[in-house]
C-alpha cells in the first residue's frame, strides 16, 4: 500500500513537472532563425542587431565568395609591413559581399554597421577584424549608407585562430554570416 | 550483495548524511530562487510584448546559464560550493565517529566488507553533493526556458569555442550538464572514499577529515595560482561551475588518481594487518 502511494505521488509530481516544463518552453518570445544560401540576395527588412534605429530596411546582402589566407600570405598580398599586426591570428578569412539599397531613404540615419556582423560556426563566433577591414577597403568606416538603388562591393575580413576553430570546419560549409539577430536571426551559409 | 545494500542503507540513513543533504538542498533552492528572481527582473524590465523596437536579448536567458552549475556570482552558490566538498568528508568522518560510538568494532573490517563500505561511501558522498545540484536544475527549469545557448551571445554564457566541451555546450547542452553533474558526483564520491581510506591508514577520524580538506586547498591553490586573499575559499573552486571544471579536468583527474592510490593503500594495509593476525 505504501509503495503504491509513493509511486502514485511520484507519477503525479512528474506529470505536473512535465506540464509546467511544457508551458515554460512553449512561449515563443525568442528570435526565429532564417537560413539562406550563398549567392542568394537576402533582404534585411525590419530586422536588426540591437535596435530598430539601425534602420536596415531596404538593404540587401549577397555573398559572392570567400577566401582564406594565412596571415603571411595576407600581409604579402596587401603589402603589410607591421610585424605585430594580426599576431593573434593564424589566418584571415575574407567574405566578399555585395550590399544593395532597394528603397531605404533614411540616408545616413540608416545603413549597415559591419561592426555588428558575426561569423558563427557552432561554438565558434568572431567579429570583423578592423585593421584588416581598413586595409582591404581603403580606410572606409565600418558603418556606411548607400544611395537608393545602388550596390556596393565590399570585403569583410575575420581573424581566425586555429586554437578556436578547425580550418576544415570553417571552410566546409558550416560557417554562417549573421546579418541580423532580432526579430529574425538571419544567417547566410558561407 | 545484501552486505552492500546494508552498507548503502546505513550510510544514507544517517543524520550526518541527511542533515548536510538538507542544508545543501536549502542552499540550492535559495540559489534557484535568486536566479529566477533575476530572470523575472530582466524579463519585466527589458522585455515588452507590445513594441519590438529593440533586441530584448531573450536568447541570453536560458536554464543553461541560470542554474547553479554556471555560478551566477551568487552568495548562495559561493557557500554551496564550500560545503559541497566539506560534506562528503563529513559524511564519512563524522558518521564514522557515529558508528564507532554505536559499535566499538566498526573500524576493523575485512577487505570485502571494506570494499562494500567504500562503494556505499562513494555513493553517499557523491549523492550528498549532486542531489542538491539536480534539484537546483529542476527548480530553475520550472521557470526559465530550456533554450539552447547561441554562441552569437557567448559572453553571456561564459563558454567559448576554445573551452573544453564548448562544442557540446552549444550543440547538446543537456548532455554537457549531465557530464558536469557526473564529474561532480565522481569527485565528491572519491573525496569521501579518500577520507575513509585515510582513517584506515592513520586510524584517526579527526585527521582523516582534516587532511583531505587541507590537501585540496593546497592543491587548488597551486593549480589556480589564486591569491590567498580571494573571497573564493572553496576547496573545490575548480568544480564551482561547469566551464571552470572542464578547463581544469587535468587537476580533477590527478585528484581522483590520488584518491584511488589512498584507497589502494588502505586496502593493502587491511590485508597486511589480517595476514599479521
Amino acid at each position: 500500500m505504501k509503495r503504491i502511494i509513493i509511486i502514485s505521488l511520484t507519477m503525479i509530481l512528474m506529470t505536473i513537472y512535465g506540464i509546467r516544463l511544457y508551458s515554460v518552453n512553449s512561449k515563443k518570445d525568442y528570435p526565429i532563425t532564417l537560413s539562406f544560401d550563398r549567392d542568394e540576395e537576402v533582404y534585411i527588412e525590419n530586422d536588426f542587431f540591437n535596435s530598430c534605429s539601425e534602420d536596415m530596411d531596404g538593404y540587401s546582402v549577397k555573398i559572392k565568395d570567400t577566401e582564406l589566407f594565412t596571415v603571411d600570405e595576407f600581409k604579402d598580398k596587401y603589402g603589410v609591413t607591421d610585424e605585430e599586426l594580426f599576431s593573434l591570428y593564424d589566418h584571415i578569412f575574407i567574405v566578399k559581399a555585395t550590399f544593395g539599397n532597394h528603397g531605404n531613404k533614411s540616408g545616413e540615419q540608416g545603413g549597415i554597421d559591419l561592426g555588428e556582423y558575426i561569423i558563427q560556426n557552432s561554438s565558434f563566433m568572431n567579429i570583423v577584424e578592423r585593421d584588416a577591414y581598413s586595409i582591404l577597403n581603403g580606410g572606409n568606416p565600418l558603418r556606411f549608407s548607400l544611395k537608393n538603388n545602388s550596390y556596393y562591393d565590399i570585403m569583410i575580413p575575420f581573424g581566425i585562430n586555429e586554437r578556436f576553430i578547425d580550418i576544415d570546419s570553417l571552410c566546409k560549409g558550416k560557417t554562417k554570416l549573421i546579418i541580423s539577430l532580432y526579430p529574425h536571426k538571419k544567417e547566410i551559409t558561407l | 550483495m545484501s552486505d552492500l545494500k546494508a552498507e548503502i542503507i546505513k550510510s544514507v540513513k544517517n543524520p550526518f548524511f541527511l542533515f548536510p543533504l538538507a542544508f545543501l538542498i536549502i542552499l540550492s533552492v535559495l540559489n534557484a530562487c535568486s536566479n529566477i528572481s533575476d530572470y523575472y527582473f530582466f524579463k519585466n524590465e527589458v522585455i515588452t510584448d507590445e513594441v519590438m523596437d529593440y533586441n530584448p536579448g531573450t536568447s541570453i536567458m536560458t536554464v543553461y546559464n541560470m542554474w547553479l552549475g554556471t555560478r551566477q556570482n551568487n552568495r548562495f552558490a559561493d557557500i554551496f560550493f564550500v560545503f559541497a566538498l566539506l560534506f562528503p568528508v563529513v559524511v564519512y568522518s563524522w558518521s564514522y565517529r557515529w558508528t564507532l560510538i554505536k559499535d566499538k568494532k566498526q573500524s576493523r573490517y575485512g577487505i570485502k566488507k571494506n570494499f562494500n563500505k567504500l562503494i556505499a561511501i562513494f555513493i553517499s558522498s557523491g549523492a550528498v553533493s549532486t542531489i542538491p545540484i539536480i534539484i537546483n536544475f529542476a527548480v530553475v527549469s520550472l521557470f526559465i526556458p530550456l533554450r539552447k545557448p547561441d554562441s552569437a551571445y557567448d559572453i553571456y554564457f561564459g563558454v567559448f569555442s576554445s573551452n573544453i566541451m564548448g562544442e557540446c555546450y552549444y550543440s547538446c547542452p543537456l548532455l554537457y550538464t549531465l557530464i558536469y553533474i557526473s564529474v561532480c558526483f565522481i569527485l565528491c564520491g572519491a573525496i569521501g572514499c579518500m577520507t575513509h581510506s585515510l582513517s584506515v591508514i592513520i586510524d584517526n577520524w579527526i585527521l582523516s577529515g582534516i587532511i583531505p580538506i587541507a590537501f585540496l586547498l593546497i592543491f587548488r591553490f597551486n593549480c589556480s595560482a589564486k591569491s590567498l586573499f580571494t573571497s573564493d575559499i572553496s576547496p573545490i573552486s575548480l568544480m564551482s561551475s561547469a566551464p571552470v571544471a572542464f578547463e581544469n579536468l587535468k587537476c580533477l583527474i590527478i585528484e581522483f588518481a590520488i584518491a584511488i592510490v589512498i584507497v589502494c593503500l588502505s586496502l593493502w594495509r587491511i590485508k597486511t594487518k589480517k595476514e599479521a593476525i
